[in-house]
């Protein structure tokens, strides 16, 4: 009995655990690939995921099966409670030929020019997680659309702060750790503009399952 | 020999663990594939042969992604197809930059091992009481359709299920 006991506790008991807990991990990691892919490709073909109807459709629909809580009045600085938190980020690299910059700032610079983060903010680099790359600070934040652009709600291309504000500026090394060789559209007039979808996820062992999707 | 009765019960369950993640695992993945490649289907407005309108269109290609999971009797039951503006309120058709989602809901899931699946509360199905429900869900940008060649979305599911 003594040895029925032990092998129960130090390897049975243990490996059921590990095998249950790797399994609902793995199904919640495939369902997160899923989602965070469709938001990317529909945040990169123009959906705008800082009206509250989107952030509806995104915490009770789409993302219905994760516990997923709106962001109350945060419209784009998200909310603080939820197993999760959607982040979107759009890059841009400031071409000096681009008509729009002319000298500027942040020429030859890749920038932050919106972001948004839809549900529990906390968990943005939770448990070793990836925190998001670069920040648009909170003087510069338009707290309506998630742009560098406080003066108006325009979206981008239409605003002009991704051209003169330095803060929003990403360095190359903190940028290379989404991807490397941005396309700069060295023979047009304008930059390469990089849609980012990061998922941050605590499953029902308390663990954090991150994934991300670029556009 | 108390202990080898107690080794072989938590074997079992092993086993069983196992053998039940893998086919929820499966099961999971095939709808989702499924539901991925009619999500794509809805946004090319075009009408599969055989289907009537938009949404049944949707419907058949789903049902072909993953026969042995969506049969017309579960795709009809579990199957929904919605599309929104681009404010993300429901429309009844397509627009342009609004979002069409195809969604698997309450998809009655029966565990293969016969401890778990006895007695279980969840949805019924033909085959007797499920374990467990499955959700999967896929959405796209739609696009409005073309005027000139611009089929009828359609209703689903349908008044009655087969």
């Amino acid at each position: 009995m003594i040895e029925f006991v032990l092998v129960s506790g130090f390897f049975w008991v243990p490996l059921i655990y590990l095998v249950a807990t790797t399994g609902f991990r793995l199904s919640r990691s495939e369902e997160l690939v899923g989602l965070v892919n469709d938001v990317s490709q529909m945040f990169a073909r123009g959906v705008d995921f800082s009206t509250s109807g989107n952030q509806t459709l995104l915490t009770g629909t789409l993302a219905a099966t994760f516990h997923m809580q709106g962001n109350g009045p945060n419209t784009v600085t998200g909310g603080s409670s939820g197993d999760m938190v959607i982040v979107l980020s759009q890059y841009f690299y400031v071409n000096t030929a681009d008509p729009g910059c002319n000298g500027c700032t942040n020429a030859n610079n890749v920038v932050l020019e919106r972001r948004i983060v839809v549900g529990n903010a906390s968990l943005i680099g939770y448990q070793g997680s990836p925190s998001s790359v670069g920040t648009i600070p909170s003087g510069n934040l338009n707290t309506t659309t998630g742009t560098c652009e406080p003066a108006d709600d325009n979206l981008p291309p239409s605003t002009t702060c991704q051209y003169t504000v330095a803060a929003v500026q990403v360095s190359s090394s903190a940028f290379n750790t989404i991807m490397t060789n941005l396309p700069t559209n060295g023979g047009g007039n304008i930059g390469g503009t990089v849609f980012l979808v990061e998922g941050y996820y605590t499953d029902i062992t308390g663990r954090m399952i991150y994934q991300r999707s670029i556009d | 020999m108390l202990e080898t009765v107690f080794i072989i019960a938590l074997l079992f369950g092993l086993i069983w663990l196992a053998w039940d993640l893998c086919w929820a695992l499966f099961a999971k993945s095939r709808l989702q594939m499924a539901v991925n490649v009619a999500a794509r289907a809805a946004v090319t407005g075009q009408l599969e042969d055989g289907a009537a309108d938009l949404k049944s269109t949707i419907a058949l290609v789903a049902e072909n992604a993953a026969p042995e999971f969506l049969s017309a009797h579960l795709a009809c039951r579990t199957l929904n197809i919605n599309f929104y503006d681009q404010s993300g309120n429901p429309v009844s058709a397509p627009v342009d930059l609004g979002v069409v989602t195809v969604s698997v809901q309450n998809y009655p899931f029966t565990l293969l091992t016969p401890i778990f699946s006895m007695g279980a509360s969840g949805p019924s199905t033909a085959a007797g009481t499920a374990a467990s429900a499955i959700w999967v869900s896929s959405s796209r940008v739609s696009q409005a359709c073309d005027p000139l060649n611009c089929p009828a979305v359609g209703t689903w599911p349908p008044s009655s299920c087969p």
